[in-house]
């Protein structure tokens, strides 16, 4: 694939993944250059790589926690600041609130299989982790996902 | 976690993100029909589905050629740079390689010349 196809196909991917768990779209933009000019940089290897997806949302987090260890220490982001940055209507607040619960792999690796439709290999080459791990994470945080909405709709 | 409840998870999981073979599908329509377990697991992942999607943030057009265009520039800018580089380390003198060290290092980019 050339750098031109793959920026195509995967820029909004990236986008959407950073603004899940940045909460900021231009520390997104940023980071999404940053990313797309390492591709860009190594777009030689691409050809030897099964999934190109999961490489560059590799290459995205790297650049992510790159970023976060650059810029000022903030508070944590309250949950009333996520219905800001998302468009969900209100019946999926419940939702969103319910997401915040799990923690942060567990929620990443929810949105990856969801939203993404990665598979548990492709996730666990993302977040670095045993593809076992990645698989019991999911798991778990579906059984606790159940159960709050349940609990929260009954 | 049974065997029997890790396969009807994943191979829920699968179907709805289209990833079986006409065979798994089948198996999936017989289960719909005679397994009420494998229902209630099927319809928790849609559900799943369905809102998690609705987290997706699409990428505004404007902001997407906007650092398309930053990467392509930066990208003919670092080789315009190393190209220069080369060309100048083998043409000038040895005696200017202090300066030219200085250049590439922007030590003067704000100075008043």
């Amino acid at each position: 694939m050339t750098f031109g196809e793959l920026y195509e196909e995967y820029a909004g991917a990236v986008y959407s993944y950073l603004v899940f768990k940045l909460r900021d779209s231009q520390l997104a933009e940023d980071v999404l250059q940053d990313t797309f000019l390492a591709v860009h940089q190594n777009n030689h290897s691409v050809q030897e790589i099964s999934s190109p997806k999961a490489w560059i949302l590799a290459i995205a987090r790297n650049k992510m926690v790159d970023a976060l260890r650059k810029r000022p220490p903030v508070e944590n982001v309250p949950v009333d600041t996520l219905r800001d940055v998302g468009c969900e209507p209100a019946s999926d607040l419940f939702f969103s609130e319910a997401l915040t619960q799990l923690d942060e792999v567990d929620r990443t690796i929810m949105y990856g299989l969801y939203a993404e439709g990665l598979t548990c290999q492709e996730l666990a080459q993302i977040l670095d982790i045993p593809e076992g791990t990645v698989k019991s994470k999911a798991h778990y945080a579906r059984k606790k996902l159940q159960k709050w909405l349940q609990e929260g709709t009954a | 976690m049974t065997h029997e409840h890790e396969d009807y998870a994943h191979l829920a999981h699968e179907f709805v993100q289209h990833r079986l073979s006409p065979e798994q599908r089948l198996r999936v329509q017989e289960l719909v029909m005679t397994s009420p377990e494998f229902l209630e697991v099927l319809t928790f992942e849609l559900v799943l589905k369905r809102k998690m999607e609705t987290l997706k943030q699409p990428l505004p057009d404007s902001m997407k050629r906007r650092v398309y265009v930053n990467i392509v520039f930066r990208s003919h800018e670092q080789l315009y740079k190393k190209v220069l580089q080369t060309v100048l380390k083998a043409t000038l003198p040895a005696i200017t390689r202090p300066m030219l060290g200085l250049l590439e290092r922007s030590v003067l980019a704000n100075e008043q010349l």
